[in-house]
């Protein structure tokens, strides 16, 4: 044998030996690094600070044989990137973090991982609308659910002897903030509408909260409109009343207005109501507290809307499936779903409750169990299809009709047909 | 010099010219007109995320013609192209005129602080108007305050939000082009307005007769480039309005980054591409064509 043939040989034998533990390397985490041997890439697009941190400390210990790379990618970037490298067939990432509301074109493709296998039967374990996919497929699941809370300045509120009922309804609220503004002379607000795409998100979650949905989970148009109207005619109302502050937590200005104690209620998920309210006004320590979603009315059930989340999900034509599956899995063991509460406060596994604690209370609350009350009003079975045309169109509808150019069932008589010319 | 030195000398003369545009070509062709190709075949195709293109003909063309959001951002940006020039182009040749009456030291120092805004981010610019035009803190909002007006919805109002940007435009680019403008001024001979002043001609037509007309060129350039850029309008109203209110500044770029980015139909996004590129090389030939008649009259 001459020496090219002897060299043919020993690549192909290492190559042989390396493949065989590759195959292993998903099934037994940790034992094929300290056998010394296979490394992994695996490569996870995210757009969350604080994801970074958290899987290279607790996916990357528990899964030594994956050689983690995360890539930190801005929101705005992310599905630019994500639409030329999946268009390019190459440089895909093995998992990328989505935000739910871009989920639901993004699977439609069949381009990601089917999950049904890991996720279908643990179906039970999650609220509707928590597992997500297209195609009859489960692709992920939802992670920091945008379960909608109403956040309160409870001390603003008591400076002039007034106290959110208990166990209240959206009527009770409004009465609240009537109160408000006759004490305060106008200037102090229970409610925030904000302006463009957050303004449709945040009709959106009212319309949700009251079992209304523009399309059903085949990606139909199923919307009642009756609903949407009279939800968006109470939106407008609150506004001709005087009882909104308009503006937006992106502003520069809105944490002044909630420093100046001019904003003292609104309605937000747990990462901006909670996260960002603590980052950005900490000297409100003991102020703040959370109300869950108020009813409807008196006999209704409680339920809470929804505004987005976000979500891991693996690529179809990546080079570790394997890895993908074992790094989304993750999230659900002890470590991940501590991980989860750690970073996103709700966790969206009702098993996690049993075990990890979530019952902590938070100071910044008044020693409220902020995340467990949250948590504990039912999520809304909620589909995001082809939602950057569907946020699109309500938006462009909640403004004609905040400005007083159309009414509210026109607007969602104008929702419905474009929706419907999709 | 020989008869063969004289033919390498006058080739190198003649082959000099082709050596210092090539660095922009060689950058061109992949870039530019690479682009371009690619734009163009792509907007005869539909090709789905991750699978291959097929063959669709003009489909995606029609799809695009027949979708009102896409006329409705083509009216929005020629809107806005429309009162962005009819503002811009006076005020340029304003500015440009009064430099030219300063001395040229201030003249310097006034062409440097008008300049600067051009350098500035647009992205920065678009977030600093964002603040100026607040309703509750804004600047603007509180001048109009001390005078009893307002406060004026300068973002959230249909009709003001497309002037709102178009004001943020022309502060940005008025310095820019009227610079050009007045380097067109400079180049027109003093003794053009001393006969015309000896004819008895006035400010005004010495203005019309003289200056208008020599400064043709430089206008049409100014005219072109801005009515470009102005078709091009997306960073600054993704930042302040993201298109709103009510779409009233939906503009023909976003609706191309909508379909190709969050719609994720490449297709429909580069068919949407070579309409805008036509209306752009169509108002540019009106633009030649208004100018040179004007011109032959």
């Amino acid at each position: 044998m001459n020496r090219a043939w002897k060299r043919k040989g020993v690549v192909s034998g290492v190559a042989a030996v390396a493949a065989a533990l590759t195959a292993c390397g998903s099934g037994n985490p940790g034992q094929a690094a300290e056998e010394g041997a296979v490394v992994d890439d695996l490569e996870i697009w995210v757009f969350s600070s604080s994801a970074p941190p958290v899987i290279k400390e607790g996916f990357a210990t528990a899964f030594p044989d994956y050689d983690v790379d995360v890539v930190e990618i801005p929101i705005a970037d992310l599905s630019q990137r994500l639409v030329v490298a999946m268009q390019g067939g190459d440089n895909l990432p093995d998992v990328v973090q989505l935000p739910l509301r871009e989920s639901g074109g993004l699977f439609a493709t069949g381009q990601f991982l089917d999950l049904t296998e890991e996720l279908g039967p643990m179906e039970d374990d999650f609220a509707d609308g928590i597992l997500v996919g297209g195609n009859g497929e489960i692709n992920a699941f939802t992670m920091g659910p945008g379960n909608m809370g109403l956040w309160v300045n409870h001390a603003a509120l008591a400076e002039h002897d007034i106290e959110i009922p208990a166990d209240p309804t959206w009527n009770d609220i409004v009465a609240v903030a009537e109160d408000l503004k006759a004490a305060s002379g106008g200037t102090q607000y229970m409610f925030v509408q904000p302006p463009g795409a957050n303004g449709a998100n945040m009709y959106n979650a009212f319309f949700s909260s009251r079992g209304g949905s523009w399309w059903n989970q085949d990606g139909e148009l199923a919307v009642d409109e009756d609903l949407a109207a009279d939800t968006l005619q109470f939106m407008i109302d609150l506004d001709r009343e005087g009882l909104v502050y308009h503006g937006v937590w992106t502003d520069a200005t809105y944490w002044d207005a909630i420093r100046n104690q001019e904003i003292v209620g609104w309605t937000m998920n747990f990462g901006v109501g909670s996260t960002s309210l603590q980052h950005n006004v900490p000297e409100q320590s003991g102020q703040w507290r959370l109300v869950t979603w108020p009813k409807w009315s008196e006999g209704d059930d409680q339920r809470t809307g929804v505004f987005g989340g976000s979500l891991y999900a693996g690529l179809d034509g990546a080079d570790n499936p394997a890895g993908a599956r074992d790094f989304i899995m993750w999230w659900l063991s002890p470590e991940g779903l501590q991980a989860q509460a750690d970073t996103l406060g709700l966790v969206s596994y009702s098993p996690a409750a049993e075990i990890i604690e979530l019952d902590t209370e938070d100071p910044y609350f008044g020693g409220q169990q902020v995340v467990q009350e949250l948590s504990s009003v039912p999520y809304p079975e909620f589909h995001f299809f082809h939602w950057p045309e569907t946020e699109a169109a309500i938006t462009a509808a909640v403004d004609q009709a905040y400005a007083g150019d159309i009414t509210p069932e026109e607007a969602v008589a104008q929702i419905v047909e474009e929706l419907g010319a999709l | 010099m020989s008869a063969s030195g004289r033919r390498r000398s006058q080739k190198y003369h003649q082959s000099t010219p082709y050596l210092f545009i090539a660095p922009f070509f060689l950058l061109f062709i992949p870039f530019g007109a690479g682009s371009v190709l690619l734009a163009l075949g792509m907007s005869f195709v539909d090709w789905p995320l991750g699978q291959s293109p097929e063959l669709v003909g003009l489909d995606k063309f029609a799809t695009v013609l027949e979708d009102p959001l896409f006329g409705r951002a083509m009216r929005n940006t020629l809107y806005m192209l429309v009162g962005f020039l009819l503002a811009l182009l006076p005020l340029c040749l304003l500015v440009a005129v009064l430099l030219k009456q300063l001395r040229r030291r201030t003249a310097n120092v006034v062409q440097v602080v008008i300049f600067a805004p051009i350098t500035m981010s647009l992205i920065a610019v678009a977030l600093v108007f964002d603040l100026l035009y607040n309703e509750r803190v804004g600047f603007v909002n509180g001048i109009l305050d001390m005078i009893g007006v307002g406060p004026v919805p300068f973002l959230s109002d249909s009709d003001l939000a497309p002037w709102s940007i178009i004001a943020l435009r022309i502060w940005r680019v008025l310095g820019y082009y009227a610079i050009i403008l007045f380097a067109g001024l400079q180049a027109i001979p003093d003794e053009f307005y001393e006969a015309a002043e000896l004819d008895g001609a006035g400010a005004w037509q010495r203005f019309r007769h003289v200056t208008f007309p020599l400064l043709k060129p430089v206008t049409m350039f100014v005219l072109v480039a801005s009515s470009i850029a102005a078709w091009e309008l997306f960073a600054e109203v993704d930042v302040l309005t993201d298109g709103g209110p009510a779409r009233s500044t939906l503009t023909a770029v976003m609706y191309i980054f909508g379909a190709s980015f969050e719609q994720f139909d490449l297709g429909k996004g580069a068919a949407a591409s070579v309409v805008l590129a036509f209306a752009i090389i169509v108002s540019t030939v009106v633009a030649h064509r208004l100018l040179r008649s004007d011109d032959r009259a």
